[in-house]
C-alpha cells in the first residue's frame, strides 16, 4: 500500500507542474515568464503531461513491469518510490530521486505567489548595463505624421544614439512603458525586453524631464514629448525626453519588448 | 502485495527517513524565507527572483519533454542494431560523427541531458554520446542564428561560436577516450538500468521525466538566485582585464544558466568586454552551466559530474580562447 501512494504521488508530481504550464499557457500569464511563441508549446506540454499522469495513475501495478520483472518480481512495487539511496541493490528499475520532489515547487511559487512581471526594480539595478547596439541596417526616419508618433523605449534610445539623433530630432513622439526611479528623484519611462525568458531579461530606459510629479512607481505610462538633443546612451547624459504630457495606461498583457 | 508488505517493512523507514529529509529541508526553507527573509530583504528580491526561476522552468518544460519523448523513443523502439548501423563502429570516428549529428536537435540543453542518457542506455560509447550532449546545444542552426541577430555585422562571432563549441565537444570526447576511464568508470547510474528497452514507451517517458524535472528545478533555483542577487555591475568591474575578463564571464556563463537560444544577447550586452571574453560566455554557456551540472549529476552519478563538469568547462575555455585568438 506505501508503495501504490508513493506512485501516486509521483503522478501528481508531474500531474500538477502539467496543471500548472497548463494554466499558465491558456491564461495570459505565461506572458510574465517567456516569450509569446511559447503559448503552444506549452499547452502541448501541460497535455502531455496530464494524459502521463492519467496513464501514471491508471497502469495496473504489473502491466508495466510484467513482460521484462519476472525474475525480480517481488520487489517491484517500490522500485517507484525511493530507492534512489546508494544501498540499494540494482535490480530495480525506475528509480525516482528525492529530488523529483522539487518539481512541485514552480507551481507551489506559481499558485501562492504568482510572481509578477519584471518591472522597476529589476530595471533599477539594471539601469547601469549597456543596451542593445542599434540595428545594422539603414535607420529608416520615422513616418511622417501630424501626430506624436509612436516609438518603443528602446528604439528611441538607439535613434537617439546614431547620426546625432537626427531622426527623432525635433519630432514629437510617445514612449509607452512602466515607471522606474532613481537616488536622484528622476524619474523614466522603462521598457524591458526578454529574448527566450524572463532570465535574459535587459532594461531600456528614457529620463522623462519637465514633469515632476512622478507617476507610481512600476505603473503604465504614455509620455507624449521631444528629444532632449545631446542625450544619448553611454553619453554625458542618459537619454531623455521632454515631456509635454503623461497619461496614464493600462499595463498591456505582455509587459515586454 | 499485503503479502510483501510485512517483508519490506524494515527497510521502509530508512528510505522514507532521506526522502522526509529533502522534502522537509525544502518546504522549510520556503517558509523561513516567506516568514523572515522577506521582510528583511523586500518583496521585490523575492519576486524577481520568483519570475526568473518559474520563467527558465516554463523555458526548460517542453524542451525537457521533447527530449524526453525522443529519449523514449531511442530506448523503446530504436534497437541496438540499428543504431549501430547510425553511429561509426570505431568511437574515434564516432566522436566527430557526434559533435556533427548535434547540428540536428535545435533544443536546449535540457533536451539533450535524457537522450544522451537513452543512448549510452542503447550500448553507443559514453564518449560519443556525450560528445553529442554537449554539441547539440551549441551548434544547432537555432542557436546560431540567434547569434547572428545578437551580433548584427559580426558574421565571425557566429564562426567562432560554432567552431570553439564544436571543438570543445569533439575534444572532450576524444579525452575521455584517451584517458577517460577513471571518469567513464563513473558513470553508475546509466549502464544499471537494463530495464529500459523493456518498459513501455510511457513508462520510459514517465520513469526519465521524473528522474530529470527535479535537478532541472534544483538548477533553476540556483540560477535564479543568481541572477537576482549578483548584479550584473560586479561583472562589469573587471571588463578591463583580459584574463580576469574571460574568466569571469566563463564563471558567470556556468552559474547564470541561460538558454543557447538567448544566452548571445546577453553577451552581446557585454560591451566592455573583449570579443573572445564574449566568445567564451558563448562556449561554455551551453557545454556546461549550474542547471546541466545538476541534471547531469542527477542522470550520471554525481563522481562522474564532480569530473566532467571541470573537465568541460577548462576545455571550453581553452578552444575559446584559442578560435578568439584565431578568428576574433
Amino acid at each position: 500500500m506505501v508503495a501504490a501512494v508513493t506512485r501516486t504521488t509521483q503522478a501528481l508530481v508531474v500531474g500538477f507542474l502539467g496543471a500548472v504550464l497548463l494554466r499558465l499557457a491558456l491564461g495570459d500569464g505565461y506572458l510574465r515568464y517567456v516569450t509569446s511563441w511559447m503559448k503552444w508549446p506549452l499547452v502541448a506540454t501541460g497535455v502531455v503531461l496530464l494524459g502521463l499522469t492519467v496513464w501514471m495513475l491508471l497502469r495496473p501495478a504489473s502491466s508495466d513491469h510484467a513482460d521484462h520483472d519476472g525474475d525480480h518480481d517481488d520487489d517491484h512495487d517500490d522500485d517507484h518510490d525511493d530507492d534512489h539511496d546508494d544501498d540499494h541493490d540494482d535490480t530495480h528499475e525506475h528509480k525516482v530521486p528525492a529530488m523529483t520532489w522539487l518539481a512541485i515547487v514552480p507551481g507551489v511559487i506559481v499558485f501562492v505567489a504568482s510572481p509578477p512581471s519584471l518591472g522597476a526594480y529589476l530595471a533599477e539595478r539594471r539601469a547601469d548595463d549597456p543596451v542593445a547596439a542599434a540595428p545594422d541596417a539603414e535607420i529608416l526616419p520615422l513616418p511622417a505624421t501630424d501626430g506624436p508618433v509612436d516609438v518603443e523605449v528602446a528604439e528611441f534610445m538607439w535613434r537617439a544614439g546614431v547620426e546625432d539623433g537626427t531622426t527623432i530630432k525635433d519630432r514629437d513622439v510617445r514612449l509607452t512603458g512602466f515607471v522606474s526611479t532613481d537616488e536622484n528623484g528622476n524619474w523614466y519611462v522603462t521598457r524591458i525586453a526578454i529574448a527566450c525568458c524572463a532570465a535574459d531579461a535587459s532594461a531600456s530606459r528614457v529620463r522623462v524631464e519637465d514633469y515632476d510629479d512622478a507617476p507610481e512607481r512600476d505603473s503604465w505610462v504614455a509620455v507624449t514629448g521631444r528629444w532632449v538633443e545631446g542625450t544619448a546612451p553611454g553619453g554625458k547624459s542618459e537619454t531623455a525626453i521632454e515631456a509635454a504630457s503623461v497619461e496614464p495606461r493600462e499595463a498591456p498583457a505582455n509587459t515586454y519588448q | 502485495m499485503s503479502t510483501k508488505t510485512p517483508v519490506r517493512a524494515p527497510e521502509k523507514p530508512g528510505f522514507r527517513l532521506g526522502q522526509t529529509e529533502v522534502v522537509a529541508i525544502v518546504l522549510l526553507v520556503i517558509l523561513l524565507s516567506q516568514r523572515w527573509l522577506l521582510p528583511l530583504l523586500d518583496h521585490d528580491l523575492f519576486n524577481t527572483w520568483g519570475t526568473i526561476f518559474v520563467a527558465i522552468v516554463v523555458q526548460s518544460a517542453p524542451f525537457l519533454l521533447g527530449g524526453v519523448l525522443l529519449s523514449a523513443v531511442i530506448s523503446t523502439f530504436l534497437s541496438e542494431k540499428a543504431l549501430s548501423k547510425i553511429v561509426p563502429k570505431s568511437p574515434a570516428l564516432g566522436v566527430p560523427v557526434a559533435g556533427l549529428a548535434g547540428i540536428g536537435l535545435p533544443g536546449c540543453e535540457c533536451a539533450a541531458v535524457p537522450v544522451t542518457n537513452s543512448l549510452i542506455r542503447r550500448g553507443v560509447a559514453p564518449a560519443v554520446a556525450l560528445t553529442f550532449l554537449l554539441a547539440a546545444p551549441a551548434v544547432n542552426p537555432a542557436v546560431l542564428v540567434s547569434t547572428a541577430v545578437a551580433f548584427p555585422g559580426q558574421p565571425m562571432m557566429v564562426l567562432a561560436r560554432f567552431l570553439a563549441s564544436l571543438i570543445t565537444a569533439v575534444a572532450v570526447g576524444w579525452i575521455m577516450l584517451a584517458r577517460g576511464k577513471l571518469l567513464l568508470e563513473r558513470l553508475t547510474d546509466v549502464g544499471r538500468d537494463e530495464h529500459a528497452h523493456d518498459r513501455s514507451f510511457l513508462g520510459n517517458v514517465s520513469h526519465d521525466f521524473l528522474h530529470a524535472s527535479g535537478f532541472l528545478v534544483l538548477g533553476a533555483m540556483l540560477a535564479a538566485a543568481v541572477n537576482t542577487f549578483v548584479p550584473r555591475s560586479v561583472v562589469n568591474t573587471v571588463a578591463g582585464q583580459a584574463v580576469l575578463g574571460i574568466l569571469t564571464l566563463a564563471l558567470f556563463a556556468f552559474i547564470v544558466a541561460l538558454c543557447s537560444e538567448s544566452d548571445a544577447f546577453v553577451a552581446a550586452s557585454f560591451t566592455a568586454f573583449s570579443d573572445t571574453a564574449k566568445l567564451v560566455f558563448l562556449v561554455v554557456g551551453p557545454a556546461m552551466d549550474i542547471k546541466l551540472a545538476s541534471m547531469e549529476a542527477g542522470q550520471f552519478g554525481m563522481g562522474f559530474a564532480l569530473r566532467f563538469v571541470p573537465l568541460v568547462i577548462i576545455t571550453a575555455v581553452a578552444s575559446a580562447v584559442g578560435i578568439g585568438w584565431w578568428l576574433l
